[in-house]
């Protein structure tokens, strides 16, 4: 089954999205922080990544810059969760690599499905 | 010539002959004279010697000595030589005579007495003689006597003695007859010297005299010859050397240096002849020319003259305008205030006058005056004395003017006139009267032309003095205007059209500092404002392109905003034209300091970015687990997490809104207080055990240490809300646990609460700004723990509102102490919750 790194400082949160996928039978890894969910990020093989925007350490956004500078990792599908819902927002985020966006607060039902269509399109691959 | 050479040589020759033979002559006479002289001492020596052989034969007969005897001897030997010279050596007869005797004395004495005188003393040697005396008995008596008397060598006297005596008198006239003879001759020689010696001189001197004769003979005419030429050349050089005309002189016929001479004088005569005749002319030449000139002379003089008495009207004329125009130019220029005194001394002057005054009106009808040469008595006088000549002038509004006999003896003795004349000045665009002239002369009238003078600078001064009102006016305006613009807060540039200098506000200084250390004027250029300004401005391009657009005349319908100084300070800047009657007189760039407004609204921005941020994360959670439970099915365990989740998140999402309201309410000053004496001991222990309940991580513990009742006058929901911030601030910032500690206590007159953790501290740079809203201590351990930035603000403004003080000190990684005054309440009335 897929491996999904959750990267979220916010406890509640945490439970929610792991609550969430894992009853779908996914492989959670959590990360609290931006330097966690970096060091996760380059020592495994993630299937996807899902990212909060802010972070203690590093933020998201440092956190796909330094991911997407290394060549294995380009291809790595990154969502981002956050508060900011604005569309420059967005647009930073397509700009540095992510592939998704996600905002909070957000429908666990529709989270589902939309991880399932990204990680499907996977296994096509 | 040759002649007298031979002479002379002859005279030469001659002397030299003479001389010898006189010489010759004179030699052997002193020759002669010389031997006479040596032959008397001869004889004289020869005598002595036999007076001492008489002595010494005597004494060697009485005494038998030896060495008389010796001496005896030897001066025999020496009357030996000389009786054998003169035998030898004798030439007259006397010597011849005299040579003979001694020779007999001689013969007598040491052939025979000598022997016999020898013989007795050997005798009385012998003691056959006793006798202490000679007796000349017994030498007659003794052998060799009596042999000698027999052989007749010996003669015996009458008495029976040896006969001495007549051997030695004959030898003795001998000597006597030598002598005489030979003085006799001596001075026969010596006469015959003298007169030799004076024929020689005689003989000299007539060769001397020939000698000269001879001489003056031959040179005489020769010296004569060249005198008298010399003469004649010496007195014709003296009358040359007196200015007469000389020709010449006769040349001698001589090739000498007289002959030259001669030549050389007659050439220097004609010579200075031609000069004088050369000079006697030009003489009259020049004369004639003299003349000329002092005709010329005193026709320049003439004209000269003339000159001068030009000149001195031209300098006169001269000095009037030079009068005129310093008083022109005085009234022209600006600072003609100050130079009153002196355009009053210049008109006195130009006018001829004795004393003057200068006479003020200003808005007010009141006077000031400036005078030249008055007292100020008299200008007293002059302005308030209804008779006086101004009231007049004022009443008529022309110039009047009196003269009057003075009556007294002041300043000049009595009786003289005054002649005075006042002047009204007037506006020409009212009709009242600004100033006026005033001026007296004793003399005589004022000419027309001194009137001119005066008329023409009265409408000088007239318009002098409304350019210099109108002048001030406009400074006041101006200054009025300054002043506005200096009040405002904003900062002015304006600008005309065509002028590079601008006129700048105060404020402009103080948004830019940078444009005082720059040329200091009133008058800054639009350059150096805009360069000072753009070399500030975080955005540049922004700025000038603004600016040039403005300046192109495109005026901007919008107002720029722009920050400085690295956003330290935001300006809005804005432009607005100035027109009067269509006519576009100048541009107003206006900047207004909106930083506070800049900052506010960055707060309030980020406030309600940040409260929308946290918002979302309780609303996310509760959205998210109630979604899940509706729509599935979940466990009775994870039910009740999942309901707990949502009621605490509920719970923080009312606090968020809570703490965001009371700081809505705190900047708009809403905020109220339901005060009430408060004893905090009950509400600090309650809270105190009630975060105690909440965390394990934590040791959190209440203590009481004063000796009062902590009663302060207060808002008991505020302390509570106090005391909560601060605990969960506590228990929030030391995430790895350890000991809370909240102490209540007393002072004085304070109460004080103290609430200490051991978590992560604040850095002391955060330390100031603590409690400022939304600010939150950045680094990645408060990053972590999270907030709104609002706890503390809102626990100051607690304080605050409650009269008392806030504090924190921090070490980092070791923990924070949060002290808390409130002013002690001393009351009976206690409220115990």
């Amino acid at each position: 089954m897929a491996r999904i790194l959750l990267a979220e400082d916010e406890d509640v949160l945490r439970m929610l999205v792991l609550d969430t996928l894992e009853d779908e039978g996914y492989t959670i890894d959590e990360a609290t922080d931006g330097d966690e969910a970096y060091q996760k990020i380059m020592n495994t093989e993630y299937d996807l990544v899902l990212l909060d925007y802010m972070m203690p350490g590093m933020t998201g956004i440092e956190v796909i810059e330094k991911v997407r500078q290394h060549p294995d990792k380009q291809h790595l599908k990154i969502m981002m969760l956050t508060a900011k819902s604005q569309q420059s927002d967005r647009e930073r985020a397509e700009e540095i690599g992510a592939n998704y966006f996600f905002s909070k607060p957000f429908s666990p039902l529709e989270l589902i499905d939309v991880v399932g269509g990204i990680l499907s399109d996977h296994q096509v691959d | 010539m040759a002649s007298f050479y031979v002479v002379l040589a002859t005279l030469m020759i001659s002397s030299l002959i003479v001389y010898n033979y006189t010489d010759t002559k004179l030699q052997a006479t002193r020759a002669k004279l010389e031997d006479i002289r040596d032959r008397s001492a001869r004889a004289g020596a020869l005598w002595e010697e036999w007076q001492d052989v008489q002595f010494n034969m005597r004494g060697y007969a009485l005494m038998g000595n030896e060495e008389l005897y010796t001496q005896v001897m030897a001066q025999q030997d020496k009357i030996a030589q000389q009786t054998d010279w003169f035998e030898k050596n004798a030439i007259y007869d006397q010597g011849k005579a005299f040579a003979q005797s001694s020779r007999e004395l001689y013969q007598y004495y040491f052939d025979a007495i000598l022997p016999l005188v020898q013989s007795y003393v050997k005798t009385k040697e012998s003691g056959d003689i006793t006798e202490s005396f000679l007796k000349g008995t017994t030498l007659a008596e003794l052998p060799l006597g009596q042999k000698l008397i027999t052989e007749g060598k010996i003669q015996l006297d009458s008495q029976g003695n040896i006969d001495v005596l007549s051997e030695i008198n004959k030898s003795e006239l001998a000597l006597g007859g030598y002598r005489e003879f030979l003085e006799d001759w001596a001075q026969r020689t010596s006469d015959q010297l003298e007169q030799e010696i004076r024929t020689t001189q005689l003989i000299w001197l007539a060769n001397i005299v020939v000698l000269i004769a001879v001489l003056i003979f031959f040179i005489y005419p020769f010296i004569r010859r060249i005198t008298i030429e010399l003469l004649s050349l010496v007195k014709n050089s003296q009358r040359l050397a007196n200015g007469e005309d000389v020709l010449s002189v006769k040349v001698p016929n001589r090739k000498d240096e007289i002959g030259i001479l001669a030549l050389s004088f007659n050439q220097m005569a004609s010579s200075i002849s031609e000069n004088k005749q050369h000079l006697l002319a030009k003489n009259e030449e020049l004369q004639a020319q003299q003349e000329e000139l002092q005709a010329q002379q005193e026709e320049l003089q003439a004209q000269q003259q003339e000159l001068e008495e030009a000149l001195e009207l031209t300098m006169r004329n001269e000095q009037h305008l030079q009068y005129r125009n310093d008083l022109t130019e005085t009234l022209a220029a600006r600072e003609s205030l100050t130079a009153y005194p002196e355009i009053i001394e210049k008109l006195v002057t130009i006018t001829d006058s004795e004393i003057g005054a200068l006479v003020f009106v200003d808005e007010e009808e009141s006077y000031s005056v400036v005078t030249y040469g008055m007292t100020d008595e008299l200008a007293e006088r002059l302005l308030q004395n209804d008779a006086s000549l101004l009231k007049r002038a004022e009443s008529l509004k022309t110039p009047v003017h009196s003269s009057k006999q003075v009556a007294s003896n002041h300043p000049l003795p009595y009786p003289y006139y005054m002649y005075e004349t006042a002047v009204p000045i007037l506006d020409p665009t009212a009709d009242d009267i600004i100033a006026y002239i005033y001026l007296v002369r004793y003399r005589d009238q004022f000419t027309n032309e001194q009137m001119r003078d005066v008329m023409s600078f009265s409408r000088q001064l007239s318009l002098s003095l409304l350019r210099m009102r109108l002048f001030d006016e406009m400074t006041r305006e101006k200054t009025k205007t300054e002043r506005i613009l200096d009040s405002i807060r904003e900062a002015v540039i304006y600008l005309e059209p065509g002028k590079e200098e601008v006129f700048v506000n105060r404020p402009l200084y103080d948004l830019f500092p940078e444009l005082r250390y720059g040329v200091q004027a009133e008058q800054e250029t639009l350059q150096t404002c805009l360069e000072v300004i753009q070399s500030v401005v975080d955005e540049p391009e922004n700025f000038s392109r603004y600016v040039d657009s403005v300046l192109r005349g495109e005026l901007p319908t919008d107002s720029l905003q722009f920050s400085i100084r690295n956003e330290t300070v935001f300006i809005q800047f804005y432009v607005e034209v100035i027109h009067i009657h269509q006519v576009h007189k100048g541009t107003m760039l206006v900047m207004r300091d909106v930083t506070k407004e800049t900052e506010m609204d960055r707060l309030k921005s980020e406030l309600v970015s940040t409260v929308s941020h946290e918002l979302r994360t309780p609303l996310s959670s509760i959205y998210g687990f109630t979604e899940l439970m509706l729509n599935r099915d979940i466990e009775e365990s994870r039910q009740e997490r999942y309901l707990r989740t949502i009621h605490s998140e509920t719970e923080r999402l009312a606090n968020l809104v809570n703490d965001f309201l009371d700081v809505q309410r705190m900047e708009s000053g809403t905020q109220s207080y339901k005060k009430t004496s408060v004893n905090i001991h009950a509400i600090a222990e309650e809270t105190t055990h009630f975060y105690a309940a909440s965390t394990q991580a934590h040791r959190i513990t209440f203590r009481y240490e004063g000796n009062q009742l902590p009663v302060i006058e207060a808002d008991e929901e505020k302390i509570r809300q106090l005391l909560n911030n601060l605990l969960n601030n506590a228990v929030k910032y030391s995430p790895s646990g350890g000991a809370i500690d909240v102490v209540l206590t007393t002072s004085r007159d304070q109460v004080i609460l103290q609430v200490r953790d051991e978590g992560i501290g604040i850095p002391k740079q955060s330390l100031s700004r603590l409690f400022e809203k939304f600010y939150r201590v950045d680094n990645s351990d408060s990053r972590k723990i999270g907030g709104t930035g609002l706890g503390l603000a809102i626990c100051k403004e607690i304080v605050t509102g409650h009269g008392g003080e806030i504090h924190v000190e921090s070490v980092v990684r070791e923990g924070s102490l949060f002290t808390v005054k409130f002013p002690l309440v001393q009351s009976t009335h206690v409220t115990i919750s």
